[in-house]
């Protein structure tokens, strides 16, 4: 019995590709645009990541102005809830996720002082549980993405104090598993996606010692497929967002050396759309601005095309000249 | 937007689908902005109820129409009877059945069927897991299924043994899947607690019961019989063979008279407050010491701890007491016990059952790789057995393994090469450490790509890392001791931080790597011990005009190729 590997075809010649800037920049300010677009319209609770996924791949590409800034802070100011937390959307109820990529959009802006951070840091404290764990919101689902949420927010707002960092540290280490990797809760098997957020849990305050590295990056190297791409579990499909969290964890954990950089660039390249612009998850699929945002980031870590794309850092996915600017510096493994 | 792919459409076809867009766009919003409306005006009713079933049947993630949803299943339960209550509850679980039909992996309807459980006054949990069955056999990896599976035994009068006996029936009817492996490594130490007073990590092997952890290795090896080029299996086998906690040892007492300094060197990183267990004394009196780490960032585990101590007299007798060991120093400075070669061999503890086992294990698996002599699994699998099991005798075929691996797996090269670095520096240290001659080292030309474990070099004075493959100086900091340090013809692109820890330091040669940025060397300006600088051979002299540098360092013999100072 052989396992069949799942996995995309590139071309046997892989045509030398280049990066389309200009066309991915043009996708991303458009998004949206189009009144007719189901998908936007069925994403309009998550709007919030939305936006923080376009600005962050413009400002990596020094295209921030492409966006209308007050317009922006403005609709992220109306998603902020009584209680301090923000919505995905004008009418959608607070919760870790939005409050976390408004408070990084915010900090792109330089615009933290729009909002009263100890407000927002009495809204995220509140959801962390006896465990350590962090709540999404009120209705109690418990997972490590949201220990990232609420440490990168705290962070980003100088709030980190505000929440017991040993038990938030001794929640994430729980869900350390046989393969050094990560899951959900604890019990939950590894994910890439899981992965990265509990290495930036661990990144941000100070426990990286705690990582299993080379067992860890050998799982993580472990995820680059033949055609280059890298997918998120054993036996899964590439998909160009985990040129983000796994790449990101390579990172965090000093192993980025250990996936073909090469390979990686050749796979992302394949995945844009060079008619519309964008990146897609697969090579000829629907291109949107997560995937755009991934795949350059992902460029980014592997130090291609320096010169058009901006360091990213690994822990908060975004330009490092904003957390140097905030004075934010994060301990990474080597 | 994962997985949708690009078709081409006639404009025919596209204005067709246009119109249904539209239509579609239409109602989505017409019932979103309905159920908002509702929700503001406190109309928490069956209508709502209704409508919220009509949005998240399409949209299953809206994480707000979930709330909006909940709310109102609490309003309609504070009128209800409790026949219609139980009604409510079966209904709901009735829809969200649908809703994982249509999506069998919304965060959103799991996180609905938790709280619906959670609250159902009369749960049948025999239900959930048979519901968890059917979506594991139409996708065995689906997490979300998985994780609620744990949740449900959570709730379930339902036995690790059991669970550990589902794993095994997972695993039979498909050896690489990876979620039964996963859960396997989770129930073991429930089901088999190893009888140890060690604190260990969840994760660890070390916390399950030999003789069934041996066991294990039978059904691995099985496994990679059937399928070698499954890589569930290896990396079940690797947390097998397990990470062992050793006990903390001091390796090294050392006393610095000039820098006023004393250090400790222990075998592994420790936290500060095993140092509490440590004991100087000076002619029999204990020392009140405050001990720093050294190289570490703050507040991490490190393996060196100094501490300052005054105007000591050279030929005074100072001891050291650790656990059951007391190292003195007399007029010597530096004080190494006899070393206990188990403290740096691999990472597991072999019981003569375990190496009996893992022969046996290996020996198998050396066999199916005369058959599949390319098979990138097999060869991991014996390296990572030979190198558990006897890493100095089988040596030779360790680095044959090495080569293989990057020859058949090119992609992972890097990995490879560190690990292979991992085992030269590893099986290079017993003997270095018996010879008890610290005055030099040659670890030249070895193709080091990352450096392991140099702790234990931390005595050395003269070090030859030349002609290897580092791109930082990850793991210099430790090289107290070190007054010579050749880092020629590495891939060094900067100068960093860890070199500020050689408090001894007195000629470093840089030649030939990729130095270009300067604001880096002038970090070197920040020990005063050093006297001689090479840096011939990097771009950083290509771009710069040499003279400038040689103004920077005119108090050190600077040696960049063309002009030498001194």
């Amino acid at each position: 019995m052989a396992v069949s590997i799942n996995d995309v075809k590139l071309p046997d010649i892989p045509e030398r590709k280049s990066l389309l800037l200009d066309l991915h920049v043009k996708s991303l300010e458009t998004y949206g645009k189009d009144k007719n677009d189901l998908e936007y319209v069925m994403s309009e609770y998550f709007r919030m990541n939305g936006v923080y996924w376009i600005l962050t791949a413009l400002k990596l590409i020094g295209k921030e102005d492409k966006l209308e800034k007050n317009e922006v802070l403005e609709f992220v100011l109306s998603c902020q809830r009584p209680n301090g937390g923000f919505g995905g959307n004008i009418k959608n109820d607070p919760h870790l996720l939005y409050t976390l990529s408004a408070i990084q959009i915010l900090a792109i802006y330089e615009s933290l002082d729009k909002i009263d951070s100890d407000k927002v840091a009495d809204y995220i404290a509140g959801q962390q549980q006896e465990d350590g764990s962090f709540i999404g919101d009120k209705w109690g689902e418990v997972d490590t993405r949201f220990s990232l949420c609420a440490l990168a927010s705290l962070m980003l707002i100088n709030r980190l104090e505000r929440v017991n960092i040993e038990k938030a540290v001794d929640f994430v280490v729980r869900c350390m598993n046989f393969d050094g990797g990560f899951g959900c809760v604890p019990g939950s098997e590894s994910h890439s996606g899981q992965i990265y957020c509990c290495l930036g849990a661990l990144a941000i305050t100070n426990r990286l010692y705690k990582v299993q590295a080379d067992v860890l990056g050998t799982w993580l190297c472990e995820r680059q497929l033949k055609s280059g791409g890298l997918n998120g579990r054993p036996e899964k499909l590439p998909d160009v967002c985990y040129s983000w969290w796994v790449l990101a964890s390579l990172k965090i954990i000093g192993r980025i050396k250990w996936i073909d950089a090469d390979k990686m660039k050749d796979y992302i390249l394949a995945c844009q759309d060079e008619e519309s612009g964008g990146i897609a998850d697969r090579p000829g699929d629907i291109t949107d601005p997560f995937h755009t945002l991934f795949g350059l980031t992902g460029l980014s870590l592997l130090g291609h095309y320096k010169g058009e794309i901006k360091p990213v850092n690994p822990v908060f996915c975004m330009p490092e000249e904003i957390l140097e600017k905030l004075g934010i510096k994060i301990y990474l493994l080597r | 937007m994962h997985g949708r792919v690009k078709v081409r459409t006639s404009e025919e076809q596209a204005a067709a689908k246009k119109l249904e867009r539209e239509k579609k766009i239409k109602k989505y919003q017409g019932v979103t902005e309905e159920i908002y409306a509702r929700r503001e005006a406190g109309s928490l009713d069956e209508e709502l109820l209704k409508l919220t079933e009509t949005l998240l049947a399409w949209n299953p993630d809206h994480y707000t129409v979930w709330n909006i949803r909940r709310e109102v299943i609490v309003n309609i339960l504070t009128y209800s009877e409790v026949e219609a209550k139980t009604e409510l509850f079966k209904r709901e679980l009735h829809f969200l059945e649908m809703c994982l039909k249509v999506n069998p992996k919304s965060y959103g309807t799991f996180m609905q069927r938790r709280w619906v459980m959670s609250n159902n006054p009369d749960p049948d949990w025999k239900h959930e897991l048979a519901l968890c069955d059917l979506f594991l056999s139409y996708d065995e990896r689906n997490f979300h299924c998985w994780d609620y599976r744990r949740f449900s035994i959570g709730k379930s009068e339902i036995s690790p043994m059991e669970e550990l006996e589902f794993s095994q029936k997972k695993i039979e009817s498909n050896l690489s899947n990876y979620s039964a492996w996963h859960y396997r490594s989770k129930l073991l130490p429930l089901c088999y607690p190893a009888d140890t007073l060690l604190p260990s990590v969840s994760a660890d092997s070390s916390s399950v019961q030999e003789d069934k952890l041996l066991q294990e290795f039978d059904i691995v090896t099985n496994a990679i019989f059937t399928d070698p080029n499954d890589q569930s299996t290896w990396f079940y086998q690797q947390w097998l063979l397990g990470r062992a906690h050793k006990e903390e040892r001091l390796l090294f007492f050392m006393h610095f008279p000039s820098n006023q300094m004393l250090l400790l060197v222990f075998n592994q990183p420790v936290n500060k407050d095993l140092l509490n267990e440590v004991q100087v004394l000076i002619s029999g009196n204990i020392l009140q010491l405050e001990w720093s780490a050294h190289g570490s960032p703050p507040t991490w585990p490190c393996s060196l701890w100094t501490a300052v101590l005054i105007s000591v007299d050279t030929s005074v007798n100072l001891e050291c007491r650790f656990r059951e060991r007391a190292l003195n120093l007399f007029t010597s400075s530096v004080c190494a016990p006899s070393v206990n070669l188990e403290e740096i061999g691999p990472a597991i503890s072999l019981t003569a059952a375990k190496s009996g086992v893992l022969h046996t294990h290996c020996e198998a698996i050396c066999e199916l790789l005369s058959i599949e002599p390319d098979n990138k699994w097999c060869h991991l699998t014996a390296l990572q057995l030979r190198w558990a099991i006897d890493p100095d005798s089988s040596a030779a075929k360790i680095m044959d393994h090495f080569s293989a691996l990057e020859k058949e797996d090119p992609h992972r090269k890097g990995c490879y090469q560190d690990m292979k670095s991992k085992f030269l520096i590893e099986t290079g240290i017993p003997s270095f450490l018996k010879k008890r001659d610290f005055s030099h080292l040659n670890l030249s030309g070895l193709g080091l790509t990352r450096l392991y474990h140099t702790h234990f070099f931390s005595a050395v004075s003269i070090l030859d890392l030349s002609n290897n493959r580092l791109t930082n100086m990850q793991g210099l900091s430790v090289l107290v001791t070190c007054q010579e340090l050749n880092l020629d013809g590495n891939l060094l692109t900067e100068v960093e931080e860890d070199i500020l820890f050689l408090i001894r330091l007195r000629i470093l040669s840089l030649k030939s790597n990729l130095i270009e940025k300067e604001d880096s060397l002038l970090l070197l300006e920040k020990i005063d011990s050093i006297h001689q600088l090479n840096i011939e051979g990097n771009p950083i002299l290509k771009e710069r005009d040499s003279s400038l540098l040689i103004n920077l360092f005119s108090n050190l013999i600077l040696n960049c190729g063309a002009t030498s100072t001194s």
